[in-house]
């Protein structure tokens, strides 16, 4: 999965909608790297890294931090 | 063993504890206190003459043939409405019964045909059985007024009703009006001229209410309602108990055999989901595993706009295993996964799923369950600890609120509805349970006979977690939780945490009505009673997950049976109403990407390392592609092979455009079904699979209750589904050599510590058992967290209201929401090759008054439904049943594609599809879209088998 096509779209809009979904955690990026890491397949990992991050909103692009840096 | 059927106690048994000892014929008999003389005198195999009673219906006592005499009383009482007594001593059968049941069955007999030879209840009679057992032999009475000769309804597909036969005991009427609750079914007139009616008197059978649940057929003791197959093929010679491949609440059968062919489907009483009840498709909707339809052959083809070529299994296996192996070398194991079934046994899912992660080598495996209830998994894991329902079926039976939301039992899981209907009437002689309804339509459970829901929260699609969340603001703030439980049960910090956040002015029912469109007034007196009405029982269906906050809403359905107390014992509960027969086992299997059976996920190296001890492989310990992620990667060019088994993602899954073109771009599709689905139509290899009556396995239903599959038939492709995996398995030289699927079931229970105690040989003694089964808990689990949360204690999650992204505006005015229909099932693979499309043969959109007359839209217009996705055509139904802004359509018809309109959005946690939300306009139409006959014509083209040479064919 490359980025630039329709499906780092999908990806930016899932990561968005993980990080909305816990950002009533106590941590809410480290929420939504752990899910991420929990539930997404390594290709989408990585295609998700590849994008950038244009497009996260902050709790994501914090997770995405996270997932980097992992 | 010849064809006996179940035996029937003449009345329901008595649950009280209290014993009573009598004498009936000069035997001591024990029963417990409330049990009628008739059942006492059969419990030691003593037969009291009788027509009028039969154990699944209240004593009636309009016979006048179970007569019995008692010691000490005047008078012969029919045994059947007498109650035993402590040292009553009963005679059943003195000089002077038999000269009074002779003479009443010599007034029945003299208005019966006698052509008992070629009735199609001859040897299966009670009529005839019990003129037997009284010894009568003639009838002295003339010829006059009878009512012989009388026109048969033959409206209904399954069953006959000849009036000519009818005794008047009105059992069907009962059957209808206590077992299913229906009250269709009526006495017509009075005294001579009674007559049993469908309904109104213009009614038959096919045009009234009647629901064509079979329940009037069993009840009938003679042949006035008979199976239309005793009819034809004559009466069944063995029966064996198997478990129903439809919905989730996993009724037990007797399938009634001659030979290998299936007379009839008769409810088991000993089944504990269904307690002998049914619906039109598990006892009647059978006929598809027979259709014409049906593939028994293996077919391939190198590229989809081939036509099929029929070849021999080895071909076929070899053919695949090919194409996998070569898919495997070039592009890594992560280019091929597979999708397990949720219609197929646990077995077979599990083999399915070990395929994919020990013989493909990746963890790329999927399961239905993906579009319906994965947000169940997540939701309930996070909260409670465990991906599963709370109760049993029977806990209803103890509830006294019962909180509905986006389910709709009557039609999607019609046996539990007739259950749940049962205790809001009543009818067990407690007051009938609160009824709280929360749908956008007015499903038929919010007024139905003797029903009326208390409170029906018409919301606005999309909004669940803004009236759950207001819920939680009413109880907490009017002081109504149970801080009692949640200390002792549940994380007090977090607790709190959400408390104060439920209690936010903005989560007030009078500041969310905007959103939800629920009078703050009705909601609030829904969630007092919720919390206040005694034993809440929370129920829930699709129209709770398949949201893009359906976890979400999952989880605050548990922090309010939390919060509320209303866990952990009889009555209450959080209970995921299942669709498919066994999702719940599916999922329990394994089938998601990130977790091995018993939802331990696969990161966790102690687990893996127990199945590559067992296996002999490595596991990759990172999750697999979910479907929509292996549809994207397919597209991208990285996945390149599927195994799909018993699935039609095709027809099923969102964004159909977006599935289609996944498929087109795959090297090897793998479809293994018993008809080419629409799926199919992008296959390259084609395993015929195998009907439910031709394999043994297990199912697991909506309550965690495993259940037997018996082989009744020996399949017509050859192999039993699993015999296919294996053999699909071990041409890719795995070498696997299971030889029954108890191993298989071994295999489980070794691997996953919820199932440690389950055997084939225990399933078969003990009739079920409700995981978990283990040390702790050795004879299964009824109820769950009685003394404690799996997880420890009961976490309280904040779930924010987050709108979806779906949006009403000026183009797409209107909010579409699916659903089903009683007599269809699913996708229809099954009952559209059924005599159930009498019921229900197209697809309809309901549309609200209001907004079809803005449209100019009459009932049985074709429409056009259009959305941001694509765009259909189907016919209207002008109903108030939807609410204005609202319109509804089920998506049972592949040529209807309910799922070209509904987007790709998906629930934030799990990927579940939107499909219960999609903005969309409805205008007049004049017939099927490009789409429609783009698609028609592929289809067609793909379903083309070339002829079968001779050498081809096995």
């Amino acid at each position: 999965m490359s980025a630039g096509t329709d499906t780092s779209a999908t990806l930016i809009r899932m990561a968005n909608q993980i990080a909305q979904g816990l950002a009533r955690e106590a941590d809410p990026a480290a929420a939504a790297a752990e899910h991420i890491r929990l539930y997404w397949e390594p290709r989408m990992i990585k295609a998700l890294l590849a994008t950038g991050g244009a497009g996260l909103s902050p709790i994501a692009q914090e997770a995405y931090g996270r997932l980097a840096g992992a | 063993m010849t064809y006996q059927p179940q035996a029937d106690f003449g009345t329901p048994e008595s649950r009280s504890t209290e014993q009573v000892t009598l004498t009936i014929d000069g035997r001591p008999v024990t029963v417990p206190a409330g049990t009628s003389v008739m059942r006492a005198a059969a419990e030691i195999e003593c037969s009291i003459p009788k027509l009028c009673a039969t154990d699944s219906l209240e004593s009636f006592g309009s016979c006048r043939l179970c007569l019995v005499e008692i010691d000490g009383r005047r008078g012969t009482p029919a045994s059947c409405t007498t109650p035993v007594e402590p040292g009553m001593v009963v005679h059943t059968q003195t000089p002077h019964l038999q000269k009074l049941r002779k003479g009443v069955m010599e007034l029945y007999i003299s208005d019966h045909p006698l052509d008992c030879l070629t009735c199609a209840a001859n040897g299966d009679c009670e009529l005839q059985d019990q003129a037997g057992a009284v010894g009568l032999r003639e009838v002295r009475y003339p010829v006059e007024a009878t009512h012989l000769g009388q026109a048969k309804d033959q409206s209904n597909p399954y069953f006959d009703f000849d009036p000519s036969k009818c005794i008047a005991c009105s059992r069907c009427i009962r059957a209808c009006d206590e077992v299913q609750g229906t009250l269709a079914l009526t006495m017509q007139g009075r005294g001579f001229d009674s007559k049993i009616s469908a309904g109104l008197a213009s009614d038959n059978f096919l045009g009234s209410e009647c629901v064509s649940c079979g329940a009037c057929v069993q009840a009938c003791p003679t042949a006035t309602l008979v199976e239309r197959s005793v009819a034809e093929i004559g009466t069944p010679d063995r029966a064996v108990v198997t478990t129903c491949a439809y919905c989730g609440v996993g009724c037990t059968f007797r399938a009634e055999m001659r030979g290998e062919q299936l007379v009839r489907m008769v409810p088991w009483k000993d089944g504990k989901a269904n307690h002998g009840h049914s619906c039109v498709k598990g006892r009647f909707a059978w006929g598809y595993a027979q259709h014409a339809e049906r593939i028994t052959e293996p077919m391939i083809r190198d590229s989809i706009d081939q036509p099929w070529r029929v070849v021999s299994w080895d071909e076929a296996l070899g053919f695949a295993a090919t194409k996998l192996n070569a898919i495997k070398a070039r592009y890594g194991a992560t280019a091929l996964g597979g999708i397990t079934s949720s219609r197929c046994t646990n077995e077979e899912t599990f083999l399915v799923q070990k395929l994919v992660r020990a013989g493909f080598g990746s963890n790329n495996v999927d399961t239905c369950a993906r579009v319906c209830h994965s947000p169940t998994g997540y939701g309930l894991n996070k909260t409670f600890g465990t991906s599963a329902g709370t109760q049993d079926f029977d806990s209803v039976d103890e509830s006294d609120v019962i909180l509905v939301i986006g389910a709709n039992p009557t039609d999607a899981h019609p046996v539990f509805g007739s259950h749940m209907k049962r205790r809001l009437r009543g009818i067990d002689g407690r007051p009938p349970a609160k009824l709280i309804v929360i749908d956008p339509r007015r499903i038929d459970l919010v007024r139905s006979p003797h029903i009326e829901a208390d409170h029906h929260l018409a919301l606005r699609p999309g909004t669940n977690v803004a009236v759950l969340t207001a819920m939680a603001h009413v109880i907490v703030t009017e002081g109504l939780a149970d801080e009692a439980f949640i200390r002792e049960r549940c994380d007090w910090d977090e607790y709190q945490h959400w408390a104060e956040f439920v209690s936010l002015p903005t989560n007030s029912p009078e500041h969310l009505a905007a959103v939800t469109q629920v009078p703050a007034e009705t909601l609030r007196a829904a969630a007092r009673l919720y919390a206040t009405g005694g034993n809440a029982a929370i129920y829930y269906g699709l129209g709770v997950t398949e949201h893009s906050q359906g976890s979400s809403t999952v989880i605050a359905i548990a922090n309010l049976a939390m919060a509320t107390g209303n866990i952990g014992r009889r009555g209450v509960g959080v209970n995921p109403l299942r669709g498919q027969n066994n999702v719940q086992g599916s999922c329990d299997m394994g089938s998601f990407p990130h977790e091995l059976s018993g939802y331990r996920h696969i990161s966790n190296a102690s687990v893996r390392a127990l199945f590559e001890q067992d296996w002999g492989v490595e596991l990759p310990p990172e999750p697999g592609l979910r479907i929509p992620n292996m549809l994207d990667a397919a597209v991208e060019g990285t996945f390149r092979g599927l195994y799909v088994q018993g699935e039609d993602i095709l027809q099923s899954d969102p964004n159909i455009q977006h599935v289609a073109a996944g498929l087109a771009a795959m090297d090897c599709v793998i479809v293994h079904d018993l008809f080419l689905n629409e799926t199919a139509n992008y296959a390259h290899v084609f395993l015929p699979g195998s009907s439910f009556l031709e394999k043994d396995g297990t199912f697991t239903n909506a309550e965690r209750r495993i259940q037997l599959v018996r082989k009744v038939m020996t399949p017509l492709n050859g192999m039993a589904d699993w015999e296919v995996t294996q053999a699909l398995a071990n041409a890719m030289g795995l070498g696997w050599t299971y030889t029954h699927p108890s191993e298989i079931m071994d295999e489980i229970a070794r691997l996953t510590p919820t199932f440690a105690g389950v055997s084939f040989d225990r399933l078969d003694k003990e009739g079920s058992l409700q995981w978990p089964v283990n040390e702790a808990h050795p004879d299964g689990s009824p109820i769950m967290h009685v003394d404690g949360f799996v997880r420890g204690k009961g976490r309280f999650v904040v779930t924010d209201y987050i709108p979806t992204e779906e949006k009403t505006g000026p183009r797409f005015p209107l909010l579409l929401t699916t659903g089903r229909i009683l007599s269809q099932y699913n996708v229809g693979a099954q009952t559209r090759r059924t005599e159930n499309s009498l019921w229900h043969g197209e697809d309809q959109l309901e549309i609200h008054p209001a907004d079809a007359e803005d449209r100019g839209i009459r009932t049985g217009d074709w429409v056009k439904l259009s959305s941001r996705a694509g765009e259909t055509t189907l016919r209207a139904l002008v109903t108030d049943r939807v609410a204005p802004g609202v319109v509804y359509t089920t998506f049972h018809h592949p040529d209807t594609q309910a799922n070209v309109v509904t987007t790709d959005y998906s629930d934030w946690a799990t990927n579940c599809p939107e499909y219960k939300v999609t903005a969309v306009q409805v205008g007049a139409s004049n017939g099927p879209t490009d789409w429609q006959r783009d698609y028609d014509e592929q289809a067609r083209r793909s379903r083309r088998i070339a002829p079968v040479e001779a050498e081809a064919a096995e």
